[in-house]
């Protein structure tokens, strides 16, 4: 794997180096696949989702501008690939049910899956990229075309109503 | 309990190590003594260690990268999309065909010529000669080896011309007949050609379209201008002069003198054709030109078609002067003639009076010129009072409003319709394309 960054190999792709997409590919296949496969229940739908948005890369190559970093513009066709899945299915929730996942305890996975239910979507959709993808608060305002501020807050919000279905102890014990 | 000295959220900030390096420090030393933040902080960790709980697999083996020939996109035969892109080209055509086709009418009638008439505007003159080329009559409309049967048609012709001659001024009386087609020089010579009586019959009728044919081009021009003037009056009485001197006449007159405007006359003269470059140099001399346009018509066909039923109506008086001479019918036949001569005389002498008029226009060309004085503004002699001002300033205001009220109401009801036509359409397309629209945008980001 070559040092060039994410912008660089896909600046190379745009100019028909066909390896500088395939290093990008082995970059991104698992964080895309696992943000994609969190939102949608169905692991064969979030391969299907996971191989479009890689196709969108390819075919849109020529409209690539390094005006943002790769990594937002990548999560930002992917985001909007879920969006659509979701209204094609004419649903807005994750599924309830994930016997797929592996990984732990299904009844804690569930645990965590209810709660993050019971967020408001905006704020489901910085908790995802905060804690499971890594993003920081710049890259996540890139993704959602939203202030830092606003990611800053909004994940305040969304881990203080995640600590009374996921831990409900310290502060909270405190304040009793 | 310390006192807070951040943000709540500015906790969250700091386990993610978003915070500047200065910031994270001072948050760092207010967790030192606040419980109550300490605490928080530890929910908002044990939150993140729940949350990492939930991990998925990774991304399965048969996620390959896309090929990127297979990834070109390929655009296959759909009948959803072609009934698309007829809807959008049928709409294209209408707003095309809409906004097209009445220019192009527009453009065919501003283009086709005028049966009778023939205007002249040049675009650029020559800057020396300004419009004095366009002065100059221009050569006879037949080439040489049109001319030459019409002129041997002519000369054949001699003696019943000759004739017919004596019979006009005998008839007549007037003298005119002839020489004055065309007031500038040159015309006279072949002008003397129009006004002969020709015989009636086929072979007079190809004597007189032979003779047509080398008739000379009749054109009444009339010149527009505007100058600007120095001293008004003076300059008003060097154009009425040169006017004079030229042999020509005022033919209307009109002047303004507003306090504090500049003064203002509008002339139109008449002059003989002959001087009328000369008349026009000197009005130029007169001041600054402002601007300055030649118009010329052709009256030849005119003057031609009126002289050949001339003619005819003047055969027919004379044959039914003679049919009155004979006297061998009943007395209500001799009547009956007797108004048949009246009614043609009648029309002879409206015919003449045409024809005196379309070559008076040949002869004098006709000079509109608007002389302006240079505007020198100048202190109102007695300034109106301000509670005057006043009242005029609501009487201005008010009758503006009405107008722009009466403005709007016209513009709709003169444009309502178009208008609503548009708005449909519009929305019609919008309705169309909206979807196609946002599948685009959505797949492109």
């Amino acid at each position: 794997m070559s040092l060039r960054s994410d912008e660089a190999l896909m600046l190379a792709f745009k100019d028909g180096e066909a390896p500088a997409f395939a290093e990008l590919f082995a970059r991104y296949k698992n964080p895309i696949y696992g943000y994609v496969r969190r939102r949608v229940g169905d692991p064969g739908r979030a391969e299907e989702i996971t191989q479009d948005v890689f196709l969108a890369l390819v075919q849109h190559r020529n409209g690539y501008e390094v005006t943002a970093s790769f990594k937002t513009y990548l999560y930002r066709i992917a985001m909007n690939r879920i969006v659509s899945e979701h209204r094609r299915k004419k649903e807005d929730e994750p599924p309830a049910a994930d016997p797929a996942a592996p990984g732990g305890d299904p009844a804690v996975v569930q645990q965590v899956r209810e709660a993050l239910a019971q967020l408001e979507p905006e704020q489901r959709e910085i908790v995802l990229l905060r804690e499971y993808q890594g993003l920081s608060y710049q890259e996540i305002a890139e993704v959602l075309k939203v202030p830092v501020g606003t990611v800053r807050s909004r994940l305040f919000r969304a881990k203080m109503a995640l600590r009374d279905f996921l831990a409900p102890s310290g502060s909270e014990r405190a304040g009793q | 309990m310390s006192k807070h000295v951040v943000e709540p959220e500015e906790l969250q900030a700091y386990l993610d190590r978003e915070l500047d390096a200065r910031r994270q420090a001072e948050v760092e030393r207010h967790l030192g003594d606040c419980r109550e933040c300490q605490l928080v902080l530890a929910d908002l960790k044990r939150v993140s260690e729940a949350l990492q709980r939930w991990q998925v697999e990774p991304a399965p083996a048969s996620l390959r990268p896309p090929a990127v020939e297979e990834a070109e996109p390929q655009r296959r035969f759909s009948w959803r999309r072609l009934s698309w892109a007829l809807a959008g080209t049928a709409v294209v055509a209408v707003v095309v065909g809409s906004l097209a086709i009445p220019n192009l009418l527009k453009s065919r009638m501003a283009t086709k010529p005028a049966p009778e008439t023939a205007r002249q505007q040049p675009a650029e003159p020559p800057a020396d000669r300004k419009l004095d080329y366009l002065i100059t009559p221009p050569p006879p409309p037949a080439s040489a080896p049109a001319r030459a049967p019409a002129e041997r048609d002519r000369r054949g012709d001699l003696q019943a011309r000759q004739a017919e001659e004596k019979y006009a001024a005998g008839k007549e009386g007037s003298g005119e007949a002839g020489g004055v087609l065309g007031g500038a020089p040159g015309f006279k010579a072949e002008g003397r050609v129009a006004d002969e009586a020709a015989p009636l019959g086929a072979a007079g009728n190809r004597a007189m379209v032979a003779k047509s044919a080398v008739a000379p081009r009749m054109i009444a021009y009339w010149v527009t201008m505007t100058v600007e003037v120095k001293e008004f009056a003076p300059a008003k009485g060097k154009l009425l002069k040169a006017v004079a001197d030229a042999g020509g006449y005022v033919a209307q007159a009109s002047a303004a003198e507003t306090p504090n405007q500049p003064q203002r006359a509008d002339l139109t003269v008449r002059v003989p054709v002959e001087k009328l470059q000369s008349v026009l140099e000197q009005i130029r001399g007169l001041g600054r030109v402002v601007n300055e346009q030649l118009s010329s018509e052709e009256v030849t066909a005119q003057v031609v078609d009126l002289e050949a039923r001339l003619r005819n109506s003047r055969a027919t008086e004379e044959r039914l002067i003679r049919v009155l001479q004979e006297r061998t019918g009943k007395v209500g036949d001799i009547l009956q003639v007797e108004r048949e001569i009246a009614r043609t005389r009648e029309e002879i002498e409206r015919m003449e009076a045409q024809r005196k008029n379309l070559l008076a226009r040949v002869e004098l060309a006709t000079v509109s010129v608007t002389l302006v004085e240079e505007f020198q503004a100048e202190l109102a002699p007695a300034p109106v009072g301000t509670a005057t001002r006043l009242r005029n300033a609501f009487v201005e205001g008010y009758e503006n409003f009405v107008g722009l009220l009466l403005g709007f109401v016209f513009f709709f009801a003169r444009n309502g319709l178009v208008l609503a036509f548009w708005v449909f359409l519009f929305w019609l397309g919008w309705r169309i394309i909206r979807r196609p629209l946002w599948r685009l945008v959505s797949s492109r980001s």
